[in-house]
């Protein structure tokens, strides 16, 4: 699970993460990493950020940001994904 | 009960006849010239693999050690999973195994049938079947399997093929002899040991399917040689190996073991076997000792072209978390090995 | 001079016992003499010797017998292994939320704190599942991959068994083993540090 959604309120990512396991996508929990800025402490995980993002949209909540992680020589880098 | 530890020398791989004399012994070897062994010794590949026909060939490996821990299930799904590995690491499946036993007269019988059990744990988990073997007295117990498995001949995954320009993945965290020795000199960590015992009861079965979806050119499992000499295996003559000492996985506490000079004679034989081919220059002391450390049941080390090697590793994290790209192939250097 | 026999000793013996004694010299100094059956263990040795800072030698003897011995100067006080003072962690978690007050929040805050468990180096030891906190460790649970990889780290994961039949969630057991109180118990007692959720 590579991408990561971030959100502007803890209620985003709730809601967020309860629609996302409704609907049988995998998705994870975990502490905003320490590279990303964003409103909310909790980001999601997610392995299809597209399908996702358009469950999400379809359930009026609102993704502030997705990033790619991964995993280079000095650690994990997060980098801005726009869809 | 009597400790399996108690009469047990360097248990493990720790107790490989070392590199250098094994090779002495086997260049004497006759060469067998028969077209349908597509891997034999003579490349020190990890296992032997015959052809049977145009889609089917066997894959044969043999494996076996004294315990490195006291507890005789864990030994014995230890060395099953070790036996099985070298299967794994050729791209095949295994089909099924025999067991190897030696065993004290005076010892309790109820250890060697956790052994056994721990054995065909792991067996059975391969989806292997276990179909016999042979038992005989001996002052150390001694456990492990002979393993036949089946290959796609079109589809082996050899030790020395990687392509300059590949990523190199390890799929285990190093440190495992280094551990053990700590766990001798009773100055071990029970969490380093667990996390060692972990590690080696682990099938190499799980990163491999991963990687069947993906174009690998080369992979090996890593044994009792360290992770230097089976790197050196692959770079062969065509290509030099770049590896980045500070992505390499290892148990935490390896580091700090290593650096208070707990570590094995099998880790000094290695490193006197790769004099010449490795510049280990200002590489931190922990750090060569933790890539000369034998590992019992190690990872797996691949090559794959950078162009998937980051979907490959995201791919084998789901089930090796601790698994990193730890360097690259080049075009060949003037030395085997780099490190940087 | 302190002598020290290792014949028939497997490394990391040795170079354990010939440290200890360097150690016990403190500022002064000193001599150190161990005998070794094999040149790997010499090897071992002079490599130990070299790498704090002393001289050493040695001599092969009849039999395969090499005694080395290692010079530890004045001033050369030798520091002792460093004890693992940053392990030893048991995490006893009794519920399937984090804090009090909003049950969702609480939800969705533990999952955050196993995922931040994972990152700790080293890991914990134990983590310790009961009452509630059982259904983490239940097949639906959403944390079960970032428990499994604790447990591939080494961290050993005990689940209360008397409330998972209490819940009646046994058999969907996902990650790590049943444990009874006794087990629980021994856990915690031993642990060197306990976070208790």
């Amino acid at each position: 699970m590579s991408y990561i959604l971030t959100f502007a309120n803890t209620h985003a990512a709730i809601f967020a993460e309860k629609a996302l396991l409704q609907a049988g996508y995998p998705v994870g929990v975990m502490p905003l990493p320490s590279g990303i800025k964003a409103g909310c402490g909790i980001a999601l995980r997610v392995t299809d950020h597209i399908s996702s993002n358009t469950l999400l949209k379809e359930n009026n909540i609102v993704v502030s940001a997705v990033y790619q992680a991964s995993a280079n020589l000095q650690g994990t880098v997060y980098n801005e994904v726009v869809l | 009960m009597m400790s399996l530890l108690s009469n047990c020398t360097s248990g493990g791989c720790g107790a490989k006849i070392g590199p250098g004399e094994l090779s002495k012994v086997l260049s004497g070897m006759p060469v067998f010239g028969d077209p349908n062994l597509l891997v034999g010794f003579d490349a020190s590949d990890d296992a032997a693999v015959y052809q049977i026909d145009s889609d089917t060939a066997i894959v044969s490996t043999v494996d076996f050690f004294s315990p490195m821990v006291n507890d005789a299930r864990s030994f014995g799904r230890i060395a099953a999973a070790n036996a099985l590995s070298d299967v794994y690491s050729m791209g095949g499946t295994p089909l099924f195994a025999l067991n190897l036993v030696c065993y004290p007269e005076s010892m309790e019988l109820d250890a060697l049938g956790e052994i056994l059990a721990g054995g065909a744990e792991k067996i059975q988990e391969a989806g292997a079947v276990l179909c016999g073997g042979h038992s005989i007295y001996d002052k150390e117990p001694k456990y492990g399997l002979a393993v036949t498995g089946r290959l796609n001949p079109n589809r082996i995954w050899r030790n020395n093929t990687p392509a300059p320009g590949d990523q190199l993945i390890l799929t285990k965290p190093l440190g495992i002899g280094i551990v053990m020795a700590a766990l001798r000199g009773e100055m071990a960590d029970e969490q380093a040991v667990q996390a060692a015992i972990s590690s080696m009861q682990r099938l190499n079965k799980y990163a491999a399917e991963k990687m069947h979806s993906f174009p690998i050119s080369a992979c090996t499992d890593i044994t009792g040689f360290g992770l230097l000499a089976h790197a050196r295996e692959m770079a062969g003559e065509a290509t030099s190996l770049v590896l980045y000492s500070s992505e390499l996985p290892y148990i935490p506490q390896a580091y700090t073991y290593a650096g208070d000079y707990l570590i094995t004679a099998a880790a000094q034989r290695n490193r006197n076997h790769m004099q010449g081919f490795v510049e280990l220059g200002d590489t931190p002391f922990a750090l060569q000792e933790l890539m000369l450390d034998p590992q019992t049941s190690g990872g797996l080390f691949l090559s794959a072209p950078k162009s998937c090697a980051q979907e490959l590793l995201s791919a084998i994290q789901e089930v090796e978390p601790q698994a990193r790209i730890v360097g690259e192939v080049l075009l060949p250097q003037k030395l085997p090995i780099l490190l940087r | 001079m302190t002598n020290i026999d290792c014949i028939g000793q497997v490394c990391p013996i040795p170079v354990i016992r010939a440290k200890k004694a360097l150690e016990g010299m403190g500022e002064a100094g000193g001599v150190v003499s161990i005998i070794v059956d094999n040149d790997i263990a010499r090897q071992n040795l002079q490599k130990m010797a070299t790498g704090l800072g002393h001289q050493s030698e040695y001599v092969q003897k009849e039999k395969g017998i090499i005694e080395v011995t290692i010079v530890a100067g004045e001033g050369c006080a030798v520091d002792s292994c460093a004890t693992g003072e940053d392990s030893g962690l048991v995490v006893a978690i009794g519920r399937n939320t984090m804090g009090e007050g909003s049950q969702e929040l609480g939800q969705i805050l533990i999952k955050g704190f196993i995922y931040a468990l994972k990152e700790l180096v080293p890991p914990p030891t134990h983590i310790l599942f009961f009452n509630s906190g059982s259904y983490l460790t239940s097949s639906n649970s959403n944390s079960l991959e970032d428990l499994r990889a604790l447990e591939a780290a080494g961290t050993v994961i005990l689940t209360c068994g008397t409330c998972t039949n209490y819940y009646e969630i046994t058999e969907k057991l996902g990650v790590g083993e049943i444990a009874n109180m006794y087990g629980i118990v021994t856990a915690m007692a031993g642990a060197k540090r306990l976070i208790n959720i």
